[in-house]
C-alpha cells in the first residue's frame, strides 16, 4: 500500500512537472505562437491587433500568473477552444478522436500477440536453433522497419495490387453508426450494426497491421527472453517429469512469462502511442495523432497544446498501472521502489 | 538470467555484424561524397522524364513527379539524414552525458532534482514531444536538431548516472578525491573513461532512433521543407503515385530500414562486449588487466 501511495505521489509530482514544460515549450521557446499565426512577411502593419489578440489569449500578463491560469483550466477540464474550427472546445475533439484511437491500438496489439505469441514460443524452445535465429531476426526487423513505410507498402499491396482492404478512412460512407461510445467498432456491435462492423474492421486492418507488427518486434523480444528465464526453472522439470504434454508445459511457463510481458507492454504505451501519430496520418484515420498533425499544419496552438497534454497524461497513467502490478506480481520491486531511490 | 547468459557470451554470427559495419560505412561514404557521385543535381527537374521507372538509361533508380532522379536524391537525402543523425547523437551524448555525471557524482538534492526532471522528461512520448518542439520551433535543420536533442537527453542521463553511482564509491575515484583533485577533474578524467562504453552502446542505438524520427518528422511535413530532398519527405510525396510508380515510396524506405537496422544490430553487438552481465566483458577485462600488471612489472 505504501509502495502503491509513494508511485501515486511520484505520477503526480510528473504531472505537474509536465504541464510546466508544455506550458514553457509553448510560450516561451523563441519561436511565439502568435508570431507565427501572424507571419512576418506581411506589409500591412499589424500591431495593434496582435497586441489586442495577445491581450485575449492573456498573453500580456506575467509568466507566471498565465501559467496558474493555465494550470486551472486544465485541472477544470477546460483545455481552450480552437482557434481555427470556428473555436469549438479542444475537449470535445479530443473526445471525438480519443475513442477511435484507442480501438485501434487494442486491435493492433491483438494482432501484435497473435504473431508474437507463436514466434516467441518457437525460439525460446528452441533455442540456438535456425527457429531462433528466425525469431530473433523477425524480432529485429519488426524494429527496424519505418512504420510509414510499412504502412505505405501494405497499401500497395492490400488495396492497390490485391485490392482486399481500403485505403483511408474510418467506414464506408453509405453506413451510418449510432453514437454510444464514440468508438465506431464497439457501437456498431452494440447496435447490431454487423453490416458497419465489418467495414470498420477492414478499414482498421491495414492501420492495425501497420502499428502492430511494430510492436509486435518488440513484444517477441521480450516474451523470449522472460520465456527463456522460465525455461530452466524446476517447476517446469517437474510438469516434464509428471508427464504432462508439451502444450501444456508450455502454457505454465507462458503463464509465468506473460505478466512481466504486460508490464512491459504498458511501460512502452509512449511508443504505441507515438507510433500512432505517424500511421493515423498516413491513413488518415481521424484518431488523436491525425488531429496532432492537422492542428500543428493549421498552426492551431490550443488543440496541440491540449493534445499533447491528454496523450502524455494518458501514458503516464498507463506507466502508473504498469508500475503498480508490476509492484504487485513482484514484491521485489516494492523495496526498490519504497525507498524513493531516484529512479 | 539462466540460458541468457549463455547466449549473450557466444560471439554473434560475425558475418551480419560485418555487414550492419559494411552499410554504415557505404552510407557514410555516398554521405561525404554525394556532391559528387550523384549523377545529376537533387532538385534539377526534367519534365520530358517524369515518371520514369527504375532502370531508364541515366536515370538507374528511375525519376520522380517533377521528373526529378531518385538516385540522386536518394544520395542527398542520405548526407542529410546521416549529418543530422550523428549530430543529434554527438550533441544529445554529450548534453545527457554531462547531466547524467553531475547527477550521480554530487548525489544529494542535485541527483534528486536531476532525476525528478528527468522523470518528468520520460513521461513524454518520444516522438509526441519532438514533434510539439518542432511545431513551435519552426522550419530548419538546426530547428530539428535543437528538438531531438532536447527530446532525446534522459535517454543518456539516466543509464549514466546509475554507472557513476558504483563508480564514485571505487577506490581510485576515491584516491583521486582524497589527492584534492577537482570535482570536475574526476567527473571527466576518471569517469568519463569508465562510463564510455555504456555511452558507445547508447550512442549506436540513438544514431538509429535519430534518423528514423527524421524521416518520421520530414514524413509529416515537420521540420524540413519540401523541396530538400529528405528520404521522410520522399516517402511522403511518393505516397501519392503508389498505383503508379510503387520505387519513389519504396526506394526511400529501404534506405531508412537498412541504415537503422544496421544501427540497431551495431548497437545490440556492442551492447553484447560491453554490457557488464556479459561474461565476454568479463574476459575482455581479466585481459587488460592482466597486460596491466604485465606492464608495471617490466
Amino acid at each position: 500500500m505504501n509502495f502503491i501511495l509513494h508511485r501515486v505521489g511520484q505520477t503526480l509530482v510528473v504531472l505537474f512537472g509536465v504541464t510546466v514544460i508544455i506550458f514553457f515549450v509553448l510560450r516561451i521557446m523563441p519561436g511565439d505562437p502568435v508570431a507565427l499565426m501572424f507571419g512576418d512577411g506581411d506589409d500591412m502593419d499589424l500591431g495593434a491587433s496582435r497586441a489586442a489578440y495577445e491581450a485575449y489569449l492573456g498573453l500580456d500578463q506575467p509568466l507566471h500568473i498565465q501559467y496558474l491560469k493555465f494550470l486551472g483550466q486544465i485541472v477544470q477540464g477546460d483545455f481552450g477552444n480552437s482557434i481555427v474550427r470556428g473555436g469549438e472546445p479542444v475537449l470535445a475533439m479530443v473526445a471525438r478522436a480519443l475513442p477511435l484511437t484507442i480501438e485501434l491500438s487494442i486491435y493492433a496489439l491483438l494482432i501484435a500477440l497473435v504473431i508474437a505469441l507463436p514466434v516467441a514460443i518457437m525460439s525460446a524452445l528452441k533455442q540456438n536453433t535456425i527457429w531462433d535465429r528466425g525469431g530473433t531476426a523477425f524480432a529485429l526487423i519488426g524494429v527496424s522497419l519505418p512504420s510509414f513505410w510499412q504502412g505505405i507498402m501494405l497499401v500497395m499491396f492490400f488495396s492497390v495490387w490485391i485490392p482486399i482492404f481500403p485505403v483511408s478512412g474510418v467506414m464506408d460512407a453509405r453506413i451510418s453508426i449510432t453514437r454510444i461510445t464514440g468508438a465506431p467498432f464497439t457501437d456498431a456491435v452494440l447496435t447490431g450494426n454487423w453490416e458497419g462492423a465489418w467495414s470498420v474492421l477492414r478499414h482498421m486492418t491495414l492501420p492495425a497491421l501497420t502499428l502492430g507488427t511494430g510492436i509486435c518486434g518488440q513484444l517477441v523480444r521480450v516474451l523470449r527472453s522472460s520465456l527463456l528465464e522460465v525455461k530452466h526453472q524446476d517447476f517446469i522439470d517437474a510438469f516434464r517429469a509428471r508427464g504432462l504434454s508439451e502444450p501444456a508445459v508450455v502454457g505454465h511457463m507462458l503463464h509465468n512469462a506473460m505478466p512481466t510481458t504486460a508490464v512491459i507492454i504498458g511501460l512502452r504505451i509512449g511508443a504505441l502511442l507515438s507510433g500512432t501519430i505517424v500511421i493515423e496520418t498516413i491513413f488518415s484515420y481521424p484518431g488523436m495523432g491525425f488531429l496532432l498533425i492537422q492542428a500543428i499544419n493549421a498552426r492551431d496552438f490550443p488543440v496541440v497544446q491540449g493534445v499533447v497534454v491528454l496523450l502524455t497524461a494518458m501514458v503516464i497513467a498507463a506507466n502508473l498501472v504498469a508500475d503498480i502490478m508490476h509492484g504487485i506480481l513482484d514484491p521485489r520491486v516494492k523495496l526498490s521502489g519504497g525507498k524513493g531511490s531516484g529512479s | 538470467m539462466t540460458g541468457f547468459l549463455p547466449r549473450r557470451g557466444r560471439p554473434w554470427p560475425n558475418i551480419i555484424i560485418l555487414l550492419a559495419f559494411a552499410t554504415m560505412i557505404g552510407f557514410a561514404l555516398v554521405a561525404i561524397l554525394a556532391p559528387w557521385i550523384s549523377p545529376h543535381p537533387p532538385n534539377a527537374q526534367s519534365l520530358m522524364m517524369r515518371l520514369r521507372p527504375p532502370g531508364t538509361e541515366g536515370y538507374w533508380l528511375g525519376t520522380d513527379q517533377l521528373g526529378r532522379d531518385v538516385l540522386s536524391r536518394l544520395i542527398h537525402g542520405a548526407r542529410l539524414s546521416l549529418t543530422i543523425g550523428v549530430v543529434v547523437m554527438i550533441l544529445t551524448a554529450m548534453l545527457g552525458v554531462v547531466i547524467g555525471l553531475i547527477s550521480g557524482y554530487f548525489g544529494g538534492w542535485v541527483d534528486t532534482v536531476i532525476m525528478r526532471i528527468v522523470d518528468i522528461w520520460l513521461a513524454f512520448p518520444f516522438l509526441v514531444l519532438a514533434i510539439a518542439l518542432v511545431a513551435v520551433l519552426g522550419q530548419g535543420p538546426d530547428k530539428i536538431v535543437i528538438a531531438l536533442v532536447l527530446s532525446g537527453w534522459p535517454g543518456f542521463a539516466r543509464p549514466v548516472r546509475g554507472e557513476v553511482l558504483q563508480l564514485r564509491e571505487r577506490e581510485y575515484t576515491l584516491s583521486a578525491r582524497v589527492l584534492g583533485v577537482s570535482p570536475f577533474g574526476v567527473m571527466f578524467k576518471h569517469l568519463l573513461p569508465n562510463v564510455m562504453p555504456t555511452v558507445l552502446v547508447l550512442s549506436a542505438v540513438d544514431l538509429g532512433y535519430n534518423i528514423l524520427a527524421l524521416a518520421s518528422l520530414s514524413f509529416l511535413g515537420l521540420g524540413i521543407g519540401a523541396e530538400t530532398a529528405t528520404w521522410g519527405g520522399m516517402l511522403a510525396s511518393g505516397r501519392n503515385y503508389v498505383a503508379t510508380a510503387w520505387w519513389l515510396a519504396a526506394l526511400p524506405g529501404i534506405a531508412i530500414f537498412l541504415v537503422v537496422m544496421s544501427s540497431n544490430l551495431i548497437g545490440d553487438w556492442l551492447r553484447d562486449r560491453y554490457d557488464p552481465r556479459s561474461p565476454f566483458r568479463a574476459a575482455r577485462n581479466q585481459n587488460l588487466a592482466a597486460a596491466r600488471a604485465a606492464a608495471t612489472n617490466a
